[in-house]
């Protein structure tokens, strides 16, 4: 259930958001943003796993 | 025969003069040190006008490493210490005495308490002479922060005093304790107090780090540990050891942002690289400093990973590091400025080391590895939650572009940090913002011993806050609720995300969750 104020700008936005979401459009640009996302993820997995060589270099300063 | 109290005026030449009197380290090595600057700045700063000198003073830590080493020396090293304290008032010897008896005195107790800036025990030791300090943060102004600080109590010829946020600290000593190892020890002083831990000596840490492998290094003169060495202490005072790629400075300071708000600090190794002849940076070696603290001093956040994912933490100008060779507390800078290795450019921090042209910041830090000591309940780490956070932070401004809500959705900023459950619930308790039914509810509500909070800023204002449990398993669904502070901007979202053909394009998203407990 909806329990936003249902004036007539509430109403507009929800008419264009539908209109949007169910767009060829606004779907592709859904599929990409979450596709972008699911890169970058696994971007930052990967820049964050360390080096095991490095586990071995001691701290000698 | 020496007085077991001597009071002086403070001054850097005469407090460098006490360093060699008690330590026996000639005046022109104390002077070489690196301390000695950092003093100089560290007083001024805190208006440093009295030392007391107590004589004879008997250092658990420095003990046992002494029975632990120094003891079967042949050359014969004293076993007491001395400890020197420091006031921001000035007064006299028979002051100071009179105060203690409680003659006519014009100085008592609670003003010395008031001016009490803490304390450095002196190693009698050739070189390296600092030994356990404890003293006050440089002044916490909202920009500055020092979350990973204790109490500490100091007995003074039978007065009671108190540092009440710090960190002890103190030098290797090249013997029983080399970078890594002064390190964990002030580590532990904070995790030992957080997650009640015995708090092992330099000594003791160098033997558990050392145990278990077998390396062609003996245990001591410690030539210094490896991670993995680290690691081993860090398990043997029953912490899990969690490491961390930091080569990215947004990462960094992400991860380390986000552990220290629960008081938790943790060590950073990096390379130390000598840029003083801007034509060959080369490399000094592997250095490691326990971080105590932040400053967010940057006016605006960074942009994680060329995305426009915002985080507070990228507002960090400087960390705050106990480096045992500069002090505690020392500033590390992201000045933006970088190494350039044959082509490669190389981002680096400002440090407070001297070069081979003497000069201070002329050797600069390119960090790599953040090893954090957890509590074994912390099953999630941050990158989880972060990586969530990022999805949802997505979703948002797709839906929020195509829908023409959240007309500033491209400046959202996100503040995500790992909280106890008390300290959660104290914040709730204290909020003039959440509804007070949903006040209620919060504080009556049962929640795991450890929580990762993530906080949505618009327009400097929090809107909501996403709660995960952070000892659940990471492929569980650890998204735990909403808070809500602004009803206006929820009832937007629950607008949103009601619509139909949401759940068709956003189910199977990490975010998923979220969005769906706003169609609830």
């Amino acid at each position: 259930m909806n329990t936003a104020p249902s004036d007539s700008k509430t109403e507009a936005f929800q008419r264009n958001a539908q209109q949007w979401l169910q767009s060829p459009e606004g779907r592709s640009d859904i599929q990409r943003a979450l596709q972008e996302a699911k890169e970058v993820t696994a971007r930052l997995q990967k820049d964050r796993r360390v080096d095991l060589k490095s586990l071995h270099e001691p701290f000698t300063v | 025969m020496i007085a077991t109290c001597e009071v002086h005026k403070y001054s850097i030449g005469r407090l460098l003069e006490i360093f060699e009197e008690k330590s026996k380290s000639p005046l022109r090595e104390v002077k070489e040190k690196l301390h000695a600057v950092y003093f100089r700045d560290y007083f001024d700063c805190i208006h440093a006008k009295t030392v007391v000198v107590e004589n004879a003073y008997v250092d658990r830590d420095y003990l046992e490493d002494y029975s632990e080493y120094y003891v079967r020396c042949f050359q014969e090293y004293p076993r007491k210490c001395t400890r020197l304290h420091f006031f921001k008032s000035d007064f006299t010897l028979a002051a100071f005495e009179s105060c203690l008896v409680g003659g006519k005195a014009t100085l008592t107790p609670a003003q010395l308490q008031e001016n009490y800036l803490g304390f450095i025990v002196l190693k009698p030791l050739p070189r390296t002479i600092i030994g356990r300090t404890c003293l006050i943060t440089y002044p916490q102004d909202g920009r500055r922060h020092f979350p990973a600080t204790r109490c500490y109590v100091v007995n003074l010829f039978g007065l009671r005093l108190k540092v009440e946020h710090t960190l002890a600290f103190q030098e290797q000593d090249s013997v029983v304790a080399a970078c890594a190892t002064s390190a964990l020890w002030s580590i532990f002083q904070a995790t030992g107090h957080l997650f009640q831990h015995q708090i092992p000596s330099p000594a003791a840490i160098t033997n558990s780090a050392t145990r278990m492998l077998t390396t062609e290094q003996r245990a001591f003169p410690s030539a210094g540990l490896t991670p993995l060495e680290m690691a081993h202490a860090i398990k043997s005072v029953g912490l899990e050891p969690f490491a961390v790629n930091v080569s990215d400075h947004c990462s960094l300071k992400a991860t380390a942002y986000a552990y220290l708000r629960a008081g938790i600090p943790m060590m950073l190794g990096f390379r130390l690289v000598d840029v003083s002849s801007s034509s060959s940076p080369y490399l000094i070696g592997h250095h490691a400093v326990a971080i105590t603290g932040y400053s967010l001093g940057r006016a605006a956040p960074e942009a994680l990973d060329n995305t426009d994912f915002l985080l507070k933490a990228t507002r960090i100008d400087k960390i705050y590091a106990h480096d045992d060779q500069v002090g505690p507390f020392s500033r590390m800078v992201f000045d933006g400025n970088t190494i350039d290795n044959n082509g490669e450019v190389i981002p680096s921090i400002l440090t407070s080391w001297r070069g081979d042209d003497g000069l201070i910041g002329s050797c600069r830090a390119v960090p790599y590895l953040l090893l954090i000591p957890i509590y074994h309940k912390i099953r999630i780490p941050f990158s989880a939650i972060q990586d969530v956070v990022f999805n949802f932070d997505r979703v948002l401004k797709i839906a929020a572009a195509g829908s023409g809500l959240f007309p500033s959705a491209q400046l959202f900023e996100w503040d995500i940090f790992l909280v106890s459950v008390n300290d959660f619930k104290e914040q709730i308790f204290q909020s003039e913002v959440i509804a007070e039914d949903a006040r209620r509810n919060l504080l009556f509500q049962g929640f795991p011993r450890f929580l990762w909070q993530a906080s949505l800023f618009s327009d400097a204002f929090v809107k909501l806050d996403l709660l995960f449990d952070a000892t659940d398993i990471e492929k569980g669904c650890f998204f735990l609720r909403v808070i809500e502070h602004d009803i206006n901007f929820s009832e937007n979202l629950r607008l949103l995300f009601r619509l139909d053909g949401i759940r068709e394009n956003f189910e199977g998203s990490p975010a998923w969750p979220i969005v769906e407990s706003f169609r609830i």
